[in-house]
């Protein structure tokens, strides 16, 4: 007990790797983040070299913090990832259940279910995007078309002709539009990530107690009363670690943003990022560590729901 | 304190141009646009006869400008040669981030469009060589205006272009009257919409480089373009661009499309006619200017050799060398570039467009004129632009598809815009 | 037995077409991806041409012949397949160390690891170029990516050990310590044997979770160490409509990891607890 010489041993280059990982490029980035640092300037060129001579202190800060979307970019970004959070635990619940039964085919549905999670982000959203929301060529349009000329067809009937010329014209939904492409997102990404949630719901449910099953529904308890009163709590635990899990991922989506509407109603802070890396590095820098620090403090209130139960 | 960067850059180089002397390897960093996939077949017979070896690197535009400018801007090394637009070239250059070209007397210079040159040019100094270059015109169809009853002139009027819009418009048998860019980008709807605002008088800055998004000319160019693709275009123009529009062209959703004279090339329906770009009383500026040009980036080791493919590259020969291609033709060979191509019969004669697009290019005005204190047509050749321009770009999307207003979008792009040009000491 | 009794007919019937029908539609989008890249770049935006079209495979032979798919494809394996043993190799004595041996800081480090994920990368772009290239003349090698891929997984990787391990009694490490075998020895006969199920599937994750890195494989890369996300970057033109080509650029590049996933779906399913099953 005494010895802490040999579990430090082992722990050590995980720790120090990531150590390394974490602070030196965040060092150089707290570093940029207090100085006028930009890629290019016809102005002053004075500011392209990453030199302390152009310490700035909290200027950056300020001005990203006045610059346009910032706010926008952090409510949009707990938005999207809330939204995904929902959406993958309540389908992963529902479908988890739903396979869990033995049925004929059942092997086969599992892995169908659970391909879109090993599809790559970029692949996943031109694929959604182009393919199948587009609202003229993608499969949306074409049903949305395919729908109103099959409406127009029936008006010719007689009788239920009547009924069909009070239907309206469907009109088909644009994903990409400032109202719209945040849903797209959280569309793809629900998408992807239920079946995450399925694969973990998967494995708890098979060590659920079925004896206790089988007497709740001796006592004549309904299928929902069951799944709410002991599926669910049962669940727990797992629900958590899917939050937690994908939180971690989800805060830093970027491809799908920029696939489908290139930040048009829709970005969160890495995407913001980005958008001053084209020249402002102090800003881009400045932002990063604004991520980081918004970053932890979900961290903190994620594991602390998490790690409770970690140490016991 | 002298800069970190550049001493270590300075190292690099010479290390690395140590060791580069047997090096017969070229790394190419290009977008994958048509004539590039072209190039790489090719250029197969380029490696064959000198032995050099090339390497593609093919990255999405956006991808490709991040890469290459943190590359670069690190002391560079990564590529041999960078495919950069008319943006990046004469700031880039001015920067010393890529290398003047010096090319051997072989080489015609002077055959290279005007207009491609100057664009590429910084202080006189030609810094990136055109691969293929494009302007912007009117490319309708024919069959559906003569039916409508209208015409589009060359540099018609808005008005005109807009009662032609309206009369081919006819979304029950899918076919959209306008097809214009709305996807968010500077590239993107910020070219065209620049295009239109340049045609009504507006500009982005004034001769102190102040933004001026404020102001009366260009309320009524962004109205006057949300009202017409709102109401005349196809759903979902706030995600088109280029290729979303030439899908809908080609399956002849499009009554007329007014984008890069590169489109021609690709149009499959054969009743298309061309117009150069409608104003609204001021041609200059109504049609963009772009190139993709190939330039050696500060820093690579292998610099002559880069010259040496770039030589290749943007020649006369290259063209032939496409045009008698058994897999190509005459039909794809890159345009915009020399004047030389426009005189090759074979060309002439299954380019329609030909002539459309040389006058296109020709009238394109980028350098700096009295009313537009600054470079470019569609853009600013300043290094703040994209950043200023992509917050534009999504104001504009927003505007378009009724997020917002017109005033309150082209209020938000200018704060934005006034803000990135004060962070940037102007 | 009598749960199975009571079902009626009908949900006999209804919940497994349900789950059928809910497979079906999760898996179209990957369904009609495979579906276009058997379309000419023209056919794939025509809807007369959505269902009827003349396969084609060209798309495939042009993505072998002119984008060297094999070297991508190769650069994946291997910095996937060494990132994930790397992890492993460090990931589980850390592991194993915090789950037998724990301080009062365990948990404080477990949480610190993982918050070492939420970096956002794009903020770190340009010290990791400068680093890796003008520093440590890394970039572009096999072993950069390798290390940066490794270091992305290790939070999770240690995370999902420690749980599994923590599920082990405490007792069966004791009883080998008392025998006088190594630390090493105990990691090799008793913990590794016993928590096989666990390292593998999350050896498994790893890997997934490496393939599709799309960030770091594309920017810390050029053309030797580039992976296949950075091919599907390429394939992505401003003037160039090319969806049969992406279409099975994409197909290529998400085919081996999904079929992989597919051979080892039991694997997964019995593995990816990330303790939570108690």
């Amino acid at each position: 007990m005494a010895n802490r010489t040999l579990p430090r041993l082992l722990q050590a280059p995980a720790v120090l790797m990531l150590l390394m990982w974490m602070l030196v490029p965040l060092g150089m980035t707290l570093f940029f983040s207090f100085i006028r640092y930009v890629l290019n300037s016809l102005r002053r060129p004075e500011w392209t070299t990453p030199s302390i001579e152009n310490w700035r202190g909290l200027g950056n800060y300020k001005y990203v913090l006045e610059a346009k979307d910032f706010w926008f970019a952090i409510q949009n970004s707990v938005f999207i990832v809330v939204s995904i959070l929902i959406f993958t635990v309540v389908f992963g619940l529902l479908i988890a259940v739903l396979v869990n039964r033995s049925f004929p085919g059942r092997g086969i549905v599992r892995v169908l279910l659970i391909s879109p999670f090993f599809v790559m982000p970029a692949v996943n959203a031109v694929l959604w995007i182009n393919m199948i929301l587009d609202p003229v060529l993608g499969l949306n349009g074409l049903a949305v078309a395919g729908i109103n000329d099959l409406v127009v067809g029936l008006r010719e009937f007689p009788l239920i002709g009547q009924f069909f010329s009070m239907w309206p014209e469907l009109k088909p939904i644009s994903f990409r539009a400032t109202q719209t492409s945040a849903y797209a997102v959280i569309m793809m990404v629900t998408w992807q990530w239920t079946p995450f949630a399925v694969l973990i719901f998967m494995t708890s449910l098979q060590s659920e107690d079925e004896s206790q099953k089988e007497a709740a529904m001796l006592d004549g308890a309904s299928a929902w009363s069951q799944f709410i009163n002991l599926t669910v709590p049962h669940l727990a635990r797992p629900i958590a670690i899917v939050v937690m899990i994908q939180s971690i991922f989800h805060l830093s989506l970027y491809a799908e943003i920029e696939i489908v509407s290139r930040g048009n109603g829709n970005k969160n802070l890495p995407y913001l990022i980005g958008e001053f890396t084209s020249n402002n590095i102090g800003a881009a820098s400045a932002t990063g560590i604004f991520a980081v620090i918004l970053a932890n403090i979900i961290a903190i209130f994620l594991l602390r729901m998490v790690g409770k139960s970690l140490m016991n | 304190m002298k800069s970190l960067f550049n001493t270590v850059a300075a190292v690099a180089v010479a290390t690395t141009g140590a060791t580069a002397v047997s090096a017969q390897d070229l790394t190419i960093a290009i977008v994958n646009n048509g004539h590039m996939i072209n190039m790489q077949k090719v250029a197969e017979a380029y490696t064959a006869e000198t032995g050099v070896n090339l390497n593609w690197v093919a990255l999405e535009e956006g991808v490709l400008r991040e890469q290459v400018t943190s590359d670069t801007a690190t002391g560079g090394g990564q590529y041999d040669i960078i495919n950069i637009g008319m943006q990046e070239a004469p700031i880039w250059g001015a920067a010393g981030w890529i290398e003047p070209l010096n090319f051997s007397s072989g080489y015609d210079v002077e055959d290279i469009l005007p207009a491609m040159r100057a664009g590429l040019s910084h202080n006189g100094t030609l810094y990136a060589a055109p691969f293929y270059g494009e302007s912007s015109m009117v490319m309708y169809r024919k069959d559906l205006a003569d039916a409508a009853g209208v015409k589009i002139r060359n540099n018609d009027s808005w008005a005109n272009v807009k009662g032609a819009a309206m009369a081919m418009h006819d979304p029950d048998n899918g076919v959209y009257g306008a097809c214009l860019r709305g996807k968010p980008g500077w590239g993107d709807n910020g070219a065209f919409i620049t295009t239109v605002a340049n045609s009504f008088g507006a500009r982005w800055f004034d001769e102190n480089m102040k933004p001026q998004l404020d102001s009366a000319a260009w309320n009524e160019a962004v109205s006057f373009y949300v009202d017409l693709l709102a109401n005349y275009g196809p759903p979902g123009s706030e995600g088109n661009s280029f290729n979303e529009i030439l899908a809908l062209y080609n399956q002849d959703k499009c009554g007329l499309w007014i984008d890069a004279t590169i489109a021609a090339s690709f149009l499959e329906n054969p009743n298309v006619a061309y117009a150069q770009s409608p104003n609204a009383g001021n041609p200059v500026g109504a049609n963009w200017l772009w190139a993709w040009a190939m330039a050696i980036p500060a820093g690579s080791p292998n610099a002559d050799a880069a010259r040496d493919f770039i030589e290749w590259a943007t020649s006369k020969d290259y063209v032939q060398a496409v045009g008698n291609h058994p897999d190509f033709g005459w039909g794809s060979v890159p345009t915009g570039q020399r004047a030389s191509t426009y005189d090759i019969p074979e060309f002439k004669a299954v380019a329609g467009f030909a002539a459309a697009e040389m006058a296109a290019i020709d009238s394109a005005a980028p350098e700096a004129t009295d009313l537009k204190p600054y470079v470019g047509v569609q853009f600013v050749a300043i290094p703040e632009f994209p950043e200023i321009g992509s917050a534009f770009g999504q104001e504009m999307a927003a505007a378009l598809s009724g997020a917002k207003s017109v005033e309150d979008a082209l209020a938000a792009a200018q704060a934005a815009a006034v803000s990135i040009m004060d962070e940037a000491g102007y | 037995m009598a749960a199975v009794a009571q079902t009626s007919p009908l949900s006999r019937v209804f919940w497994p077409a349900l789950a059928w029908i809910i497979a079906l539609i999760f898996f179209f989008p990957i369904f009609w991806l495979v579906f276009t890249s058997f379309k000419t770049d023209a056919d794939a935006v025509k809807p007369e041409h959505l269902f009827f079209f003349t396969p084609t495979l060209e798309n495939y032979a042009n993505m072998t012949e002119n984008y060297d798919y094999w070297r991508f494809a190769i650069n994946s394996v291997i910095t996937a397949t060494f990132a994930t043993a790397f992890a492993l190799v460090v990931g589980v004595p850390a592991a194993y160390a915090m789950a037998f041996d724990p301080s009062r800081h365990t948990k404080d480090i477990l949480v610190w690891m993982l918050s070492t994920k939420m970096l956002p990368a794009a903020a770190v772009l340009y010290p990791m170029t400068f680093l890796t290239k003008n520093m440590l003349g890394l970039f572009d090698t096999h072993f950069l990516i390798i290390v940066v891929l490794c270091l992305i997984n290790l939070p999770i990787v240690i995370w999902m050990l420690f749980t599994y391990f923590k599920e082990i009694p405490k007792d069966i490490i004791e009883a080998g310590k008392m025998d006088g075998v190594s630390t090493w020895g105990e990691i090799k006969d008793i913990l590794i044997p016993l928590a096989w199920g666990g390292i593998a599937s999350t050896a498994l994750l790893t890997f997934i979770f490496c393939w599709n890195e799309a960030y770091w494989t594309v920017r810390l890369t050029t053309i030797d160490a580039a992976t296949l996300s950075k091919l599907i970057e390429g394939n992505r033109a401003p003037e160039g409509l090319f969806f049969g080509r992406l279409s099975a650029v994409s197909t290529a590049a998400v085919g081996p990891i999904v079929v992989l996933g597919w051979f080892c779906q039991k694997q997964l399913v019995q593995g990816l607890t990330f303790g939570a099953v108690k």
